[in-house]
């Protein structure tokens, strides 16, 4: 089985604490898939290693069969919690970044979804809300054609019809070649979207099934699950 | 894809640089200008204000550009690939030292452009652009016993500008060894200067002490001499020499650190 | 089409229910032609595999059918629409039953009081 994510007995420790313990993943294409957690449980550190910006301790992790460095990171498009863009560019310049850095960047998709959301291309990154440049952030990764999309907390900070225009515009963009990983506290909203999610808990994998098995098993929602087994 | 990363450089900070330099040059027109009509109205006392005043304020202008090229490197390293916007720049599909050396390059070229307003506003002001001044400044070393040379004048160029690299290596090894601490990055990164200067200073020591016993052997004790007839051409040269061999190879190692830090250890906030 | 999901049964069997409805309400008619997959997926704001799953549960029961290139349809069988009305119509009752007897009524109790309220009606 040809894995597009591939994580086996993952390790990291931040200094003395670790974070991430026999960490192991195989996650396949074609998948929308939420990465379900408490705070600390490891979910942003494991995107953070996914994206290649942190490095791991020890284990194995391929993406698409290639090891994490500038070919993995040709294939991954990752959202991160926070504005990443110098405050001083403007929308225009982040398309034109995209566009210099990434072979697979659609810059009409882009405008297109910025126009869709009536976001001037003019405009500077420090005069837009904290919402709207979240849903510029979210373009640009969208508007990517990559194998692997990385969103960690999209939905945090940010109002009921944003959420459902980032749900809307994932949905949009599935292709069955690639996967969406999210990782969210806000089950109930993102539940109908997702085909599989990922329960982690203290640094370890707890559960790894598709949703409907899920509901079918258990007879409840999965964010009925997860208060369940991550009760306090 | 380094090219591309310095085009990024230069419109993040171009606007700056140009507007610094243009205050400085503006600066040393006025001050020339000022003392032209001053002299032409034989002595009126707003312009001869007028030439003091703007001739302090190129010199300390020309002095701001320095600084603030120094400053503005180490700021723009720090937040551009240490904080926030380094979760873009990380996940680009290019190498960490590309990267790294962008920034190296771009301050570099940044600095090139310092010397060269430097310039252009001395010409300015001495309204000599032959730079007969530089003939002077040979000839009172040359009566020091030194020989100089246009070779010698291109190598001392080329010390400048790696005192300049190594500089900045030193202060981005900072800023990278500092981040490898979980809570206080900033304060890490002052105590690593204060480490890698006093580093420096002794590797600095050690290797003229080197210097001065495989030049005079066992006769060394002929330095503390004042009266020597060793020719001191021979003794710039290798302290020379010497000074720009431990440069290159400590600025190899804070550039190692740098990237070795940057690829293996990178821990954003 | 409006959707409305509960959160305790597979998405996938809501969607098949949802479109099984609509047949039998004649909402959806013999003929019609279905959205996309992935319009569908995005209008109900599910996952496009689990759509997909719906769809291809309701093809197997035979009440869409597709055709190579031109997309999905709803099948066109008078006997299928009312085998599905009459599924449909026992849901309910059993449902209607459930509730009564939950009430303290047995079966022949539901059944009079309904037809009281029928005639008053």
């Amino acid at each position: 089985m040809d894995f597009l994510v591939d994580c086996r007995s993952l390790k990291k420790s931040y200094g003395r604490r670790p974070v991430l313990h026999d960490f192991s993943l195989q996650l396949e294409r074609g998948r929308i898939i939420g990465l379900l957690g408490p705070n600390g449980s490891g979910k942003t550190t494991f995107i953070k290693i996914l994206a290649g910006i942190l490095s791991k301790n020890s284990g194995e992790i391929k993406i698409s069969g290639r090891q994490i460095g500038i070919e993995s990171k040709k294939i991954v498009s990752y959202l991160p919690e926070r504005t990443y863009f110098s405050p001083s560019m403007k929308v225009k310049d982040t398309i034109k970044f995209f566009e210099d850095f990434y072979k697979d960047f659609k810059r009409e998709r882009a405008e297109q979804m910025l126009s869709g959301l009536d976001i001037s291309l003019n405009s500077k990154i420090k005069e837009l809300s904290k919402g709207t440049r979240e849903k510029v952030q979210l373009v640009l990764v969208m508007s990517r054609e990559a194998e692997l999309y990385l969103l960690d907390e999209p939905m945090g900070g940010v109002d009921p019809a944003a959420r459902d225009y980032i749900l809307k515009t994932i949905l949009t963009n599935y292709n069955e070649n690639a996967s969406v990983i999210i990782s969210t506290h806000l089950i109930s909203d993102v539940e109908k979207v997702l085909d599989d999610v990922v329960f982690i808990k203290e640094g370890n994998v707890v559960l790894h099934q598709s949703v409907d098995e899920i509901r079918r098993e258990n007879g409840m929602s999965v964010d009925a699950l997860f208060r369940e087994v991550f009760a306090c | 894809m380094l090219g591309k990363l310095l085009k990024y450089e230069f419109k993040a900070q171009g606007a700056m640089y140009l507007g610094i330099y243009l205050i400085a040059l503006l600066f040393s027109v006025i001050a020339v200008a000022s003392d032209k009509i001053n002299q032409a109205l034989n002595g009126n006392p707003v312009f001869s204000v007028m030439r003091v005043l703007s001739l302090a304020a190129a010199v300390i202008a020309l002095i701001a550009i320095f600084i603030i090229t120094v400053v503005m490197c180490i700021i723009r390293y720090r937040n551009n690939l240490l904080k926030d916007e380094g979760y873009l720049m990380h996940t680009l599909p290019v190498s960490a030292a590309s990267l790294h050396f962008s920034k190296l390059l771009a301050g570099i070229i940044w600095f090139i452009g310092d010397i060269a307003v430097l310039m252009i506003s001395v010409g300015i002001l001495t309204e000599d652009f032959r730079f007969t001044w530089i003939k002077s400044f040979k000839v009172i070393l040359e009566q020091s016993g030194l020989k100089i040379d246009s070779g010698m004048a291109f190598v001392f160029v080329l010390y400048i500008v790696l005192s300049v690299i190594s500089s900045l290596s030193m202060f981005y090894a900072c800023l990278n060894l500092g981040s490898l601490s979980y809570s206080s990055k900033g304060i890490m990164a002052f105590v690593w200067y204060i480490i890698l200067y006093m580093v420096g200073q002794v590797v600095s020591v050690i290797g003229l002490v080197i210097l001065c016993i495989v030049q005079y052997g066992s006769n060394f004790a002929v330095l503390f001499q004042t009266q020597t007839d060793m020719a001191p051409t021979g003794f710039v040269m290798g302290t020379f020499v010497t000074s720009v061999i431990i440069a290159v190879i400590l600025t190899a190692a804070y550039n190692f650190a740098s990237l070795y830090i940057l690829d293996k250890k990178l821990n954003l906030e | 089409m409006k959707w409305k999901f509960d959160e305790n049964t597979p998405i996938y069997l809501q969607i098949v229910e949802q479109i099984k409805t609509q047949i039998a309400t004649g909402q959806l008619k013999a003929g019609d032609k279905l959205p996309a997959v992935r319009e569908l997926a995005v209008e109900a704001g599910v996952n496009p595999n689990t759509m997909q799953k719906a769809l291809s549960q309701l093809e197997r029961e035979g009440l869409l059918y597709s055709v190579r290139t031109s997309g999905r349809f709803v099948a066109g069988l008078e006997e299928q629409s009312e085998k599905l009305q009459n599924e449909l119509a026992s849901q309910y009752m059993e449902s209607f039953l459930d509730s009564m007897n939950s009430l303290g009524y047995t079966a022949q109790e539901a059944v009079s009081v309904l037809q009281a309220h029928v005639n008053k009606k």
